[in-house]
């Protein structure tokens, strides 16, 4: 009789601990997020080249969770595709009418250069590969403009690569890690990229703004540049090569400012620029002899494909000319 | 089924949280994705806390922490803040109508949006704009009901079930 009753009490004792153990491990994982927040300003370094390692294995867990919405969030690409394959078309016809003619132009002096080249006996730039991979992850941050890809140090990519895809460039690379590393846009504010700009070849520097223009920094030569002025990287000892398309000037409210070719939000696969000559541990010589593009080999393989130049021989034409980056 | 099934909408909601699909420029879509496993927290821990893992808020939040390159800790406390906060408001769900966990959400919200201004602010990285968290703040409070629909379908619809006493 008695028994019922005291059954009661003891399940809403045990009850009423389970829900103070609860709350005690919900301040417990708060306490946790602050120790990982405490320990990510004590050791920065540490923190980055821990989470650096972390980022391939995470990514990899992450994308099976993602695999059964991403035909959903494709649908939103394919729409704005389809809104904009008409305008695509007709500045394509155009742009390649003008390309003929362009075509002809660079030929001749192509001819004109090899001949010249061969009475001067010029040095050739050295060569490049790139490592052409996916995006990963991308930053949450306002005034941070990163992605994860999916290649690291094993892939041969260092710090400091140029990353591009068709459009021109898209940054460069950052905590590099086995098998992932962070990009930095050229729009992060953190970012600054020394150009040549113009036919007159201003040498500028241009920083990211953290938002869809890049500032110039040309120390008073404004008068120099003119809005529709093309502009590329000036290339810097040891790191960013020249002659990489960066943006166009435009005019905006706050002055002459440079909008990116590159299509940051939609960035899926990249390519990283690493000096000639690395070895790489990953597969090699997808795109030797000038194959198929890589882009399309990617997207069946899923993977990371390092490119080596077409073989190298007294007519072959200079390899860093040969860079082909991913198509978006 | 139901004993995995809060488990599994927070590994697919961390998935969406962290994807890359959102684009970077649009800072309030990807912060209303970072914040769509924060409500799924909060509405496990209003409706069964028993079986949502603390070490599973605690991996989701690192997962989205260790991708998204932004300060270390950050979305652990941020999850880790919905879940104690939907723990907190427990014993309300009982007293106010249905729409009071709508009510409830409303409240845990801001203090989520608030929390990570401030480690932003803190960690001298503005991890998003004060309009941008305004903006992803409203949109998921809007959107909370649709969340929650969607999670109550999944997990058997019975409109006169009754809440998991804890």
């Amino acid at each position: 009789m008695f028994l019922i009753p005291t059954k009661r009490l003891l399940r809403r004792r045990d009850r009423s601990a389970g829900k103070r153990w609860r709350l005690f491990a919900g301040l417990l994982l708060l306490a946790a997020g602050a120790i990982l927040f405490a320990a990510g300003q004590l050791f920065p370094g540490e923190v980055a080249d821990a989470r650096s390692r972390l980022a391939g294995p995470v990514s990899s867990i992450l994308a099976i969770a993602q695999a059964p919405l991403k035909p959903l969030f494709g649908l939103r690409q394919r729409y704005d595709d389809f809104l904009d394959t008409e305008s695509e078309l007709a500045r394509l016809r155009a742009d390649n009418e003008e390309l003929k003619g362009w075509q002809w132009r660079a030929l001749e002096l192509e001819r004109q250069l090899a001949d010249l080249s061969a009475l001067n006996r010029v040095v050739n730039e050295p060569g490049l590969d790139y490592v052409t991979t996916r995006v990963l992850a991308r930053s949450i941050g306002a005034g941070s403009r990163s992605v994860l890809i999916g290649a690291g140090k094993r892939a041969g990519v260092p710090a400091g690569a140029a990353v591009i895809n068709q459009r021109g460039l898209v940054g460069v690379t950052y905590e590099v890690g086995p098998a992932t590393s962070r990009v930095l846009y050229i729009n992060d504010a953190r970012a600054a990229v020394l150009v040549s700009i113009g036919r007159g070849l201003v040498t500028a520097e241009v920083a990211g703004t953290g938002g869809a223009y890049l500032d110039i920094r040309d120390g008073g030569r404004s008068f120099d540049i003119a809005v529709g002025d093309e502009v590329m990287t000036a290339g810097e000892a040891g790191g960013m090569p020249r002659g990489l398309r960066v943006g166009r000037v435009v005019t905006t409210s706050q002055g002459l400012r440079v909008v990116p070719y590159v299509d940051f939000d939609r960035l899926e696969f990249v390519s990283v620029l690493v000096p000639g000559g690395r070895e790489a541990d990953g597969p090699k010589g997808a795109d030797r002899g000038g194959s198929a593009h890589l882009t399309a080999e990617l997207q069946k393989a899923g993977d990371v494909l390092v490119a080596a130049p077409a073989a190298a021989g007294a007519d072959a034409p200079d390899p860093s000319r040969q860079v082909r980056p991913a198509a978006e | 089924m139901g004993q995995i099934l809060p488990l599994a909408t927070l590994a697919l909601l961390t998935g969406v949280a962290a994807a890359p699909w959102w684009g970077s420029s649009e800072m309030t879509a990807a912060l209303i994705a970072a914040f769509l496993p924060a409500a799924a927290i909060h509405y496990w821990a209003l409706r069964r806390a028993s079986v949502m893992s603390e070490i599973a808020v605690l991996f989701s939040g690192l997962a989205v922490d260790i991708v998204s390159g932004g300060p270390l800790g950050l979305w652990v406390l941020v999850y880790a803040a919905a879940w104690v906060l939907g723990l907190l408001q427990r014993p309300w769900v009982e007293i106010l109508w249905k729409p009071g966990r709508w009510v409830l959400f409303s409240l845990a919200m801001p203090v989520l949006g608030l929390l990570v201004y401030a480690v932003g602010f803190h960690s001298g990285s503005a991890v998003a704009s004060g309009s941008a968290l305004l903006h992803a703040t409203a949109w998921l409070i809007v959107a909370y009901p649709a969340i929650a629909a969607i999670l109550r379908v999944a997990d058997g619809w019975r409109a006169d079930r009754p809440l998991e006493s804890a």
